[in-house]
């Protein structure tokens, strides 16, 4: 599921990313690669922070939609 | 022996504030991603050896992406430092170590800076040093860059390091991928080392660039077309192996061999997932509802502060000390050392009221850099661009516009520049184009002076309403360019929010400072000029000779003939077309320009002459329409220089410039003509 459906405080690993080439390079960077796990902390109408690795990170609704996540 | 070393680590991991204390120089401090974008040098102090330090752009990793990794990658590559310091934000050391993975294969001695140990001492976790120096293969040190701790251990570490090398490539003997894929690195490493004999790198690195497939370095490596052929059947065996492409599986490679490392050599105190202050603080700051709310309270504070009762009595304080005090020393002396009548005018009338008039607002200029130093050394400013992106979107422009945009508050010079952090070309020319219309502090001084003769009632409100008009016309730009010249998505926003920190009142200090100053030496050196030039334009005709009636003068000539452009929004008179004029110079050169002309010496808030002679002239809707006019016509020579050299091009320059300025026109005959059609005056 795209990692918009995931509710804040829940936990899932990451298991693709569908962005284009560049925004995924970027993504691997900062640590968004399959296998690692990612929670949502909170949402403000679509728009993300998510926690990955100890950092926090924000991500508009459009790049969240093309991370895929499961649980 | 004389060295190089470079500093090489993500945004935010304090490596500004480390360039600052190893080399003893005071600048820009900031808390969102990519702040150090200019390539800076220094001279490290209190070493007996010659070393320079070059602080490199804050980067996630070294694939060429971002322009800031390419000067980084570039950097490292082709001018080969001595030793490369990584800095790594100890509290967030997983991803930070991820960087460390690439800059390690490089073949450049690397020391590691473990930076931020209070934080992580003061959470009560630990690191054992010993186990990682040994995984990683490298030398680490342990620093509080913002405390000075650690840093003089951390030279000398890499002095050592650089002296063992002696400028020879280190081979790292790490390995730290799968045993497949090493397996293909060293079989393509064979082959790179007789077909790249000539090219002075690292082979190990050339071969894991060259199996992910990285475009940049196959260029610049120039490998014969069969190599590379070669390479990608590897490429293609291992992707089927793995099922995946190439780039991933590497980076999963990196982070696995990371977490590992991690495991064995930090101990943490919490192990839980639960949520920080600073989680708590921005559910609060980003809340759905909330956000935009706060978001203005804390800007109009911010004007109330700076705009209200602090800064009105600093205008006063400062306005008595230049106008009277100095002015009147300089009289006496001057009348007593029995001076020219000429050189009294210069003196009297065209420098200290020239100058005076800009240097009132100093104290002003500063509060507002002092505010905007602490809204971004707090971490507040990442928060609000996050906030933003969802408006801005809408325009058409990623949050990311809206760090240069609020810089622009303050000058629009590095407003600019700050627009390099946007990686879509499109996004970028937009946000240049259209923070000018964001008013500077050099603008302020013409608000205060006009708000004070024709709003003294509602002072800050007036001034609010022209910051909220340069805001409103921006939108209007945004959505109008967005669909005509720059057509295009804005790119994804993906941005990393440090953790709230309370800024140190040196690090403002330092920050406040390195921003203010510019205006104090452009008041030395550009706006003394201008008053100069200014006095002397208004004093002599065409002819050279001193003229009675200012009128008559090279300005008054100039003025006249530009004066009917201006006449349709309400102040066609000459004095104020010479003053727009000379706002090109600098845009508080505007209001210098009008205490000389006006010919009264003291150009304070509070300054009856200069006011009653402005009342002569101007209507308070006139007024407001040439306050709208100086916030949006073309931005000052320095700005306009910074567009020229981030736009690369002359034709968006010039459009740039044209566009502000015909926005400037029919944004002021609007106000003119329009309050003028609502019976206003």
């Amino acid at each position: 599921m795209p990692l918009t459906m995931l509710s804040p405080g829940k936990e899932a690993v990451i298991n693709a990313c569908r962005a284009k080439d560049s925004t995924k390079k970027f993504l691997e960077g900062l640590g968004i690669i399959p296998g690692v796990s990612i929670s949502v902390i909170s949402e403000m109408s679509g728009n993300l922070i998510v926690s990955v690795k100890g950092a926090r990170l924000a991500l508009n609704k459009g790049i969240a939609q093309q991370l895929l996540v499961k649980i | 022996m004389s060295f190089r070393f470079a500093l090489v680590g993500n945004p935010n991991c304090g490596k500004t504030t480390m360039f600052n204390e190893m080399t003893g120089s005071t600048q820009y401090v900031g808390n969102w991603a990519g702040v150090t974008i200019e390539k800076k040098e220094g001279k490290a102090r209190k070493t007996k050896e010659d070393i320079r330090i070059i602080d490199l752009p804050g980067i996630y990793s070294l694939s060429p992406y971002s322009m800031e990794e390419i000067i980084a990658r570039d950097y490292i590559i082709n001018e080969k430092p001595d030793v490369i310091i990584n800095i790594v934000d100890v509290t967030n050391i997983e991803r930070n170590l991820y960087l460390t993975t690439q800059v390690m294969e490089l073949g450049i001695p690397v020391v590691v800076a473990l930076n931020m140990m209070d934080a992580l001492e003061a959470k009560g976790d630990k690191v054992d040093i010993s186990v990682l120096g040994k995984s990683l293969g490298v030398p680490v040190v342990c620093t509080s860059a913002n405390k000075g701790h650690g840093i003089s251990e951390l030279l000398e570490k890499a002095i050592q390091v650089a002296q063992a090398a002696k400028g020879k490539a280190v081979l790292s003997d790490i390995k730290m991928y799968d045993e497949e894929i090493e397996k293909c690195i060293s079989e393509i490493e064979k082959k790179l080392v007789s077909a790249l004999k000539e090219k002075n790198v690292n082979p190990r690195w050339a071969a894991i660039k060259l199996l992910e497939g990285d475009e940049k370095a196959k260029e610049r490596l120039n490998a014969k077309e069969s190599l590379i052929e070669d390479i990608q059947l590897y490429q293609e065996k291992l992707e089927k192996h793995y099922d995946n492409d190439m780039e991933t599986v590497i980076a999963d490679n990196r982070y696995r061999f990371i977490s590992d490392i991690v495991s064995k050599a930090v101990q943490k105190k919490f192990k839980g997932s639960e949520l920080t202050l600073s989680d708590k603080i921005d559910k609060v700051v980003t809340h759905k509802i909330l956000a935009i709310p706060m978001f203005l309270l804390v800007m109009f504070a911010v004007f109330q502060i700076t705009f209200g009762a602090v800064g009105s009595f600093t205008i006063d304080w400062t306005d008595a000390f230049i106008n009277e005090t100095v002015a009147g020393f300089a009289t006496t002396w001057l009348e007593a050392g029995g001076a020219a009548e000429w050189l009294k005018a210069l003196v009297v009338e065209g420098i200290i009221a020239g100058l005076g008039s800009i240097l009132v607002f100093v104290p002003q200029i500063m509060i507002m850099f002092f505010f905007l130093s602490i809204l971004e050394d707090s971490g507040y400013m990442a928060r609000a661009a996050f906030v933003m992106d969802r408006l801005l979107r809408k325009l058409g422009l990623s949050g990311k516009s809206f760090i240069p945009m609020l810089m622009g508050f303050g000058c629009s010079t590095p407003a600019i520049m700050a627009a390099r952090t946007l990686e879509n070309e499109k996004d970028r020319r937009l946000t240049i184009i259209l923070t000018p219309f964001m008013s500077c502090g050099a603008r302020l001084p013409v608000y205060a002076l006009f708000t004070a003769a024709f709003f003294a009632q509602n002072q800050s409100l007036v001034i609010f309403s022209i910051y909220l008009l340069g805001i409103i016309v921006a939108i209007l730009s945004g959505i109008l360019l967005k669909n005509t010249v720059l057509k295009g998505e804005a790119a994804p926003f993906v941005m990393e929010l440090p953790p709230y920190r309370i800024p140190t009142f040196k690090g403002l200090m330092i920050h406040m400072w390195d921003r203010g100053k510019g205006f104090i030496k452009k008041a030395g050196t550009v706006i003394f000029a201008a008053s100069v030039i200014i006095w002397f334009c208004q004093s002599f005709s065409f002819s050279l000779t001193m003229v009675e009636d200012a009128s008559q003068s090279i300005f008054g000539v100039v003025g006249t003939f530009i004066a009917p452009f201006f006449a349709p929004l309400g102040f066609g008179e000459w004095k104020s077309a010479v003053a727009l004029l000379t706002g090109f110079v600098a845009k508080e050169a505007v209001v210098a320009t009008m205490g000389i002309l006006h010919g009264v010496g003291e150009v304070g808030e509070d300054s009856v002459e200069l006011a009653a002679a402005l009342q002569a002239s101007f209507t308070p809707l006139k007024a407001y329409a040439f306050m709208a006019f100086t916030l949006l016509y073309m931005p000052c020579l320095a700005a306009f220089a910074a567009i020229k050299r981030e736009m690369n091009s002359w034709k968006w320059t010039l459009f740039t410039v044209g566009y502000q300025t015909a926005a400037a026109w029919i944004v002021s005959m609007l106000i003119f003509q329009g309050g003028r059609l609502l019976g206003l005056n």
